[in-house]
């Protein structure tokens, strides 16, 4: 590629909306590292470097689902309880003999069926996506509390050894298959949004319903799919987890919610719905990663790491939101 | 001595490397009707900003009742522009956007929702019977207990511009009033303007429909390309080339129309809707003039399945009846009792789908520009969007999209490179949305309010675009409650009143334009 056309490219990628925002997160998480680098020479070290990899694939397949439902405009709060789902249904199903790969199709068909609950709630009941997904929240923490009898699952088993390697012990490349899963997953959905019909339609849904509904879009089936996406994504995440703990957990998912917000808007998915790219949701996923390690590792108390985790997320949205506001076609559309 | 409330000196605007305003001049009365009427859209928006929010101004200097407001002179600061209104508001606009809060009642919206209210207990009874007093003094025929949210258009623009006097303003803008309200409702408006402006108000009143304007100023303005070219006196008022009378004749006369159906609604009942019933047959250019703005919503919501009409039924481009689809709906309301009240008939071989708009119609809304405008997505990509819905490959085959940009970017210029859409003109952007379903290749097209807050330029511009239409036999329904910009392009107008169809006549019969005169 000839310079002219490279600078071109990359003048025309910084234009795209989402790519600015992308940017400051990374500048911001390139410092982070270089901050707890000096302070702990065993930052970054090989086992840290695995733990910090490691920890960033479940929030950034929660993440990747919360910024796919964050760009068609609504919002997923039932996150941690499809992660909770899928890791006692998956442990479940294998303590009962079942084979692994069944298990692994059947949970994430419940995770989808949820997900599909929170989109026919949302898109065709018009209930507003923060109650309703708040509602699904509660429903299912109930449904897996009465259906485990409030109990976690025993110890998957060595017969699931198979399940086990596969989602989180297993490596490829020195580093663990949780980690490709969430890449490869991550690259799958850069391409449905980037390169699909459906990609396009999430996108156009969250910028301008009422064009959509005119040009005559499904855009009922297209909030579906975007929660379909999001509840599948959080079984893959609830699956790597169970991996790693051996056992299902009712509680496994507490808070991912949140997790899955802070990657997606530390990266730049903006909360009015119709901007954003997946590449941001990897940079806060990263970023929230290297900062609670970090932080961890430097000896900061657990009080003090929740207020600098709070005052980094502040800082990076404030800088989303004068940035929007200095946009001239955002002031039109006000 | 009249004493003069604004004046604008030499005023010019720069934004984004583009002269809005140069060396405006022009100036007010206490009590006087200004008219201002834009040959182009270009600086309307912004000299009503510059005016009400007082923004910093490249050149010049603006008086308001001749107290120096704004200055193009640096501060001391060295920053561009010095405002300074010393905290009053310039002037209220009262326009586009509604700054009525729906939740809270008329009352508490005309003395709350202002500069300098000072109570911070509300007595409610003393501001009712404030409001009463009020309104009795002004000829309103409003309850004060009245929420906002059950106004007509016409009350609202009332206790808005009600408001405005009360918070003291001496100057009020009026901002494209002909097309917020129809002919009955502007008529008592203007009667209200003129007996407030008696009283020493003065209005500023901007608009894009010349012969409105002759309606009510004492003087207008003609503005061209952000400089005041010409000021009219009232008697100078026909003297004036309204580029509106240039469109006299209709441009669709060798355009074949077919005795098949495209669109019939037959008895509708829905909302305001009473009795529904016409037909508009393929290859037709039909005006439907919505005098009271009771109908084009609700025909939206049918034609884009955002609901159903309460009885009657609507049929789509003829063909046969659908026995099928018919049978599931008469097995769905025997079923279901309750919804056989509210469920109407579609007896169309192409049913309308419930939710989404049927296939075969393109809808264009009202200001499109902003509208039907989807951000975040390239030019290209809006252009393309609709197109998708049918062919499902579009984003992923190279070579479809190529094929679409050789043919389109002919016909649209440079801007279909555009990354942000909003980066492109105002008839690039309407380019955008006529094209977008040009390429789609609708059977039927319906346009809502299509010549609203547009200048001559865009007029013609759109003109040009709909024509493009009825060349390829695209039968188009204009939904609109101004007709005037629309008398070039409808070969019939149906004129709706109140929600019932009183009069359907053809353009060459003579009837149509005697209806519209």
């Amino acid at each position: 590629m000839g310079y002219h056309k490279l600078t071109e490219y990359i003048h025309r990628l910084i234009r795209t909306k989402g790519v600015m925002r992308s940017l400051i997160a990374s500048v911001v998480l390139i410092v982070l590292i270089f901050v707890f680098s000096v302070r702990d020479p065993l930052f970054g070290g090989y086992y840290n470097v695995s733990n910090i990899l490691n920890s960033i694939a479940p929030i950034l397949l929660v993440g990747i689902g919360q910024s796919i439902v964050l760009i068609s405009g609504h919002i997923d709060l039932s996150i941690g309880t499809t992660v909770g789902i899928s890791s006692m249904m998956s442990a479940t199903l294998m303590t009962h003999g079942m084979p692994y790969y069944f298990a692994i199709l059947i949970t994430l068909f419940s995770c989808g069926a949820f997900g599909l609950l929170n989109g026919i709630l949302v898109g065709r009941m018009r209930i507003p996506s923060y109650i309703a997904t708040i509602a699904t929240l509660i429903l299912g923490e109930g449904i897996t509390q009465l259906v485990a009898k409030n109990v976690d699952t025993a110890f998957v088993g060595h017969a699931a050894r198979g399940f086990r390697n596969l989602f989180f012990y297993g490596k490829f490349l020195s580093i663990n298959n949780s980690v490709w899963i969430a890449v490869i997953i991550w690259v799958i959905m850069l391409i449905l949004l980037s390169k699909t019909r459906t990609g396009r339609y999430v996108h156009a849904v969250g910028r301008n319903p009422v064009a959509m509904r005119v040009l005559g879009v499904k855009i009922d089936s297209t909030i579906d799919i975007s929660y379909v996406i999001c509840a599948v994504c959080s079984g893959f995440a609830g699956l790597i987890l169970t991996a790693e703990l051996g056992y299902g957990e009712m509680d496994i998912g507490n808070n991912y919610e949140i997790y899955a917000i802070a990657a997606a808007v530390i990266g730049g998915i903006t909360t009015l719905g119709g901007r954003g790219l997946l590449i941001g949701t990897a940079v806060g996923a990263s970023l929230w990663c290297v900062l609670q390690n970090g932080l961890v590792r430097i000896g900061v108390p657990v009080a003090v790491q929740n207020v600098v985790v709070g005052v980094v997320i502040i800082f990076v949205v404030y800088l989303d939101v004068k940035a929007r506001q200095g946009k001239s076609g955002i002031k039109r559309l006000i | 001595m009249r004493k003069e409330i604004l004046r604008l000196d030499n005023v010019t605007y720069m934004a984004r490397g583009i002269r809005y305003l140069d060396m405006f001049r022009m100036h007010m009365f206490s009590g006087e009707i200004l008219g201002v009427f834009f040959m182009q859209y270009h600086g309307k928006r912004e000299l009503v900003e510059i005016i009400s929010e007082n923004l910093p101004i490249d050149f010049g200097k603006i008086y308001l009742e001749e107290t120096l407001i704004n200055s193009y002179a640096n501060d001391a600061n060295g920053t561009k522009g010095t405002s300074s209104a010393n905290g009053r508001v310039p002037a209220s606009v009262i326009g586009y956007q509604d700054t009525l809060v729906d939740d809270m009642t008329v009352a508490e919206n005309v003395y709350l929702l202002r500069p300098y209210v000072r109570t911070h207990i509300i007595n409610n009874s003393m501001l009712f019977s404030q409001f009463a007093i009020l309104a009795d003094e002004f000829g309103l025929d409003i309850d004060g207990y009245k929420l906002a949210s059950e106004l007509n258009e016409l009350e609202s623009y009332k206790i808005m511009l009600l408001r405005a006097v009360i918070s003291g303003t001496q100057l009020i803008i009026l901002e494209d009033m002909d097309n917020l309200l129809d002919g009955e409702q502007l008529q008592d408006f203007n009667h209200m303007v003129r007996s407030l402006s008696e009283q020493g108000i003065s209005f500023l009143c901007v608009s894009d429909h010349y012969g409105e304007l002759t309606k009510i100023s004492d003087r207008i303005l003609i503005i061209d390309h952000g400089q005041v070219t010409s000021t009219l006196q009232a008697e100078q008022f026909d003297k004036f080339d309204d580029p509106d009378d240039n469109f006299n004749q209709p441009v669709n006369q060798n355009v074949s129309i077919t005795s098949e159906c495209a669109l019939k609604f037959n008895h509708v009942y829905a909302g305001e809707m009473k009795d529904f019933d016409f037909q508009v047959n393929q290859g037709e250019c039909v005006l439907m003039w919505d005098q009271h703005n009771k109908v084009t919503d609700d025909i939206i919501d049918f034609l884009s399945g955002a609901s159903l009409p309460v009885s009657g039924s609507i049929e789509l481009f003829g063909g046969l009846s659908n026995r099928k689809s018919m049978m599931r709906n008469e097995n769905r309301n025997r079923n279901r009792k309750f919804r056989r009240k509210f469920i109407g008939k579609f007896q169309s071989q192409y049913a309308i789908t419930p939710k989404r708009t049927a296939p075969d119609i393109s809808i264009i809304l009202g200001d499109p520009t902003t509208s039907m405008v989807i951000g975040d997505i390239t030019y290209f990509d809006n252009l393309c969007m609709h197109i998708s819905t049918r062919d499902n490959y579009l984003w992923t085959r190279h070579l479809h999209r190529k094929s679409i940009y050789a043919e389109y970017s002919k016909l649209i210029g440079s801007a279909i490179d555009l990354e942000d859409p909003f980066d492109a003109s105002r008839n690039d952007l309407y380019k955008m949305v006529y094209y977008r379903e040009y390429l789609y290749n609708p059977k039927l097209l319906v346009l809502v309010r299509p010549f609203a807050n547009t200048d001559a330029d865009i007029q013609v511009h759109i003109t040009a675009l709909i024509a493009k239409f009825q060349e390829r036999g695209t039968t188009v329904l204009i939904l609109d409650n101004n007709p005037n910009s629309s008398l070039v392009l409808y070969g019939r107008i149906i004129v709706v009143s109140r929600g019932k169809i009183v009069q359907d006549a053809y353009n060459n019969e003579g009837d149509a334009w005697d209806i519209i005169n």
